[in-house]
């Protein structure tokens, strides 16, 4: 079969191959794949040449406020702080509570009671959205670095070290981490996911970072020059808050850094539909409302900020997010429409597959290289094989969340932000 | 039941008394328990005398008391068995005695220590305002040796929270959790709902107007463009930050201060009697 489609791809014309690879060229895997590989290559050789390269100790120390707000997060609030509270010496821990009726902060005073020194609770008594709990910490605490924590995200011992090296250098602002998928195994669904984290946070945003056009630090898990947080006056209304606040901080002249090995563990949707709204909140918030429309001036050379390395970011999101997509279904009607009968062949497809599960295995390598379990993300890797018929649904998805965001701004009606704050905001 | 004997009735009290006494009599004779009374209250550790209420008035009693020597002892509590066989219980104190048959004939007032061991206001605790704490007006002996004598009766009145350190009346406030302290500030915190903004409500007053220091809004409207939230406590007396209060004692005699939950909660105890009424009962045995 393998010499079928050699033999088939060897009678292809040069016109025809290119049309082949502008197709992989419009999908995420393939393109990363080039990523990942240059950079595991160069940290391979620079690790071979410098063997101390990377054992470096925790040498920066500053004070840091661990923020934990969510809603209704009873049952797992414990587990976060539990993973917060012992494992740094200069530590505050707020727990917001945005409003829950579930008994959330109930659930968190213990801790408090236990560490008064270390945790507080704050109750909203009606909820407020995430943004807002999240500008609550500003007035409360006067830690060089805030560090928002999911209430369903728990860190690894180390986390909190690794996450605050790189405000060694004062142009870092701000500063990204892995999250990794802690129900990983329980089922197809969530294993996908777990793929994915891997690829796109711990590989993918390691990769961007290097090249200075990260755009995002999760919300589960990222650290934040408090003095900027404060000078911004805090999170703009989401959804996408942790896009749009990154971006703000990007727009005062400072970086944002990616601690590869600052690490939480959490807890993704197990059902395909919940995995559905998810994404299409997140893809839909993303390029279109921040990227494209409130921060497009990071694209204007004639603002007084104007940055280079803001204006690749604004390349990258708009070109691979939002252009790609459309291109993508540009060229699948091109190729069914091929006189030539292209787009009918079997082989083309299995010549598109094969590709891309190829692009998927040599980022693997990258992972291997840099994984801190091996064992653990070798099995998760097994799934690979599967992974391009997954990025398939996503990039359909990502293109009719965007769509719908272009077209009547989908996000501003999302449930994310209680009905009186949304009925208010700005729109973008 | 002893039948009456009504020519046995005589004067009791002295002459002055005597005008102001009711002019009912007692047609019976009624079996009565008398116990002596110390000087501090106490009842003598001696067992009871045994008699007979001869008469009773508004002011006093005379009645009789079984013994083979003379007594001496001068304040009684008396427990009369009334016809409706409650026994009922009088302080009094002799007036004079006189030798009878089987023992000792005595007229006796409603007055004296015994009389006042009886009262409904000694019977109750209450506040000593220089203590602030709850105590009987007699020693706890007194009520214990009454109590066990079977004429009083110990009942709850209610419940009490008290210094776990002196048992005095302490205050309670919502305070400080760390060093209980009642001196606090108290933040008011503005959620301004357009640009999720959210700060004590004094980085937005400027003048009159409300201004949102982030977005620079003006004239915001509560409830459509902001929202009041309760912030933090700030102690004045060590700076501990806390949303929530606990509940705090306060003591006001040694100023001890200790979360509501450490608090000493006591029964309030007072004590129940059946008082003799004279007049009540003439009107019974009549
Ligand atoms: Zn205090
Ligand atoms: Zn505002
Ligand atoms: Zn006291």
């Amino acid at each position: 079969m393998l010499s079928d489609l050699i033999h088939w791809l060897s009678y292809r014309s040069w016109n025809e191959v290119l049309l082949l690879l502008v197709g992989l060229m419009l999908l995420d895997g393939p393109r990363y794949c080039l990523a990942t590989t240059c950079m595991c290559l160069y940290d391979w050789v620079a690790d071979t040449l410098n063997p101390k390269r990377g054992q470096e100790e925790y040498d920066h120390c500053p004070s840091v406020c661990v923020v934990i707000a969510g809603l209704n997060e009873s049952e797992v609030v414990a587990a976060t702080i539990e993973s917060v509270v012992g494992t740094y010496p200069r530590l505050e821990v707020l727990v917001i509570d945005d409003g829950s009726t579930d008994g959330m902060s109930a659930a968190a005073r213990p801790y408090m009671l236990a560490h008064p020194e270390i945790v507080r609770v704050i109750t909203r008594p009606w909820r407020g959205g995430k943004s807002s709990a999240l500008n609550i910490s500003l007035s409360h605490t006067k830690a060089e670095v805030l560090v928002a924590v999911d209430a369903d995200s728990q860190l690894e011992p180390n986390s909190l070290w690794e996450i605050v090296q790189p405000f060694k250098d004062e142009t870092i602002g701000v500063v990204s981490a892995t999250v990794c998928v802690r129900n990983a195994f329980t089922n197809l669904c969530t294993w996908f996911q777990a793929v994915e984290y891997l690829q796109s946070i711990f590989i993918g945003r390691k990769a961007a970072a290097m090249l200075q056009v990260l755009p995002i630090a999760s919300g589960a898990f990222a650290a934040y020059r408090r003095e900027l947080s404060e000078r911004l006056r805090g999170w703009d209304v989401g959804p996408g808050e942790d896009l749009d606040m990154v971006i703000r901080i990007r727009k005062l002249g400072y970086r944002i850094a990616f601690a590869q090995y600052a690490i939480c563990h959490t807890e993704v949707p197990t059902k395909w539909k919940a995995l559905f709204k998810q994404r299409r909140r997140w893809e839909g918030d993303g390029p279109v409302r921040h990227i494209l429309r409130k921060h497009n001036d990071i694209a204007n050379p004639l603002h007084k900020n104007f940055m280079l390395t803001n204006f690749f970011t604004f390349l990258d999101n708009v070109t691979f997010n939002l252009l790609c997509g459309y291109g993508m279904v540009a060229w699948l009607v091109y190729m069914v429409m091929q006189p030539s009968g292209l787009g009918m062949e079997p082989y083309t497809w299995l010549t598109i597959y094969a590709a891309t599960v190829a692009a998927e295995i040599l980022p693997l390598v990258a992972l291997m290289y840099y994984s801190p379990n091996r064992k653990r993300d070798g099995i998760l890797a097994l799934a690979i094989p599967l992974m391009p018929i997954y990025r398939l649904g996503l990039l359909i998805l990502r293109i009719y969340a965007n769509t719908c965001e272009i077209v009547y701004r989908k996000s501003f009606y999302e449930a994310h932000v209680p009905t009186h704050v949304a009925n208010v905001t700005w729109r973008w | 039941m002893t039948t009456l004997n009504q020519a046995a009735a005589s004067p009791i009290i002295d002459a002055a008394r005597h005008n102001e006494r009711t002019e009912r009599r007692l047609t019976r004779v009624l079996p009565l328990v008398a116990w002596s009374v110390r000087a501090d209250g106490q009842l003598d550790e001696s067992a009871p005398y045994g008699g007979f209420l001869k008469d009773i008035s508004a002011d006093g009693v005379e009645f009789e008391l079984h013994s083979e020597s003379p007594i001496a002892q001068s304040t009684f509590v008396i427990g009369v068995e009334c016809p409706d066989s409650v026994t009922r219980y009088a302080g009094i104190s002799v007036r004079h005695r006189s030798e009878c048959a089987n023992g000792t004939r005595f007229g006796a007032a409603f007055d004296g220590i015994a009389n006042s061991v009886l009262e409904e206001r000694c019977r109750k605790p209450f506040l000593d305002e220089k203590l602030f704490q709850y105590r009987l007006p007699f020693p706890p002996t007194v009520y214990e040796s009454w109590e066990a004598a079977g004429i009083l009766k110990r009942s709850v009145l209610d419940r009490v929270m008290l210094c776990p350190r002196c048992r005095s009346v302490p205050t309670f406030r919502f305070a400080c959790r760390n060093c209980r302290s009642g001196r606090l500030d108290h933040s008011l915190l503005i959620h301004h709902f357009p640009c999720a903004f959210v700060a004590p409500s004094t980085d937005f007053e400027r003048g009159e107007d409300l201004v949102c220091p982030k977005c620079l809004t003006k004239k915001l409207v509560a409830g459509t463009d902001f929202e009041f939230m309760p912030g933090e406590f700030t102690c004045r007396g060590c700076g501990w930050k806390d949303q929530d209060l606990e509940q705090t004692g306060h003591c006001l005699n040694c100023e001890t201060r200790f979360a509501a939950h450490q608090a000493a909660e006591e029964e309030l105890v007072g004590y129940d009697a059946q008082r003799l009424d004279p007049l009540a009962l003439l009107s019974i045995v009549e």
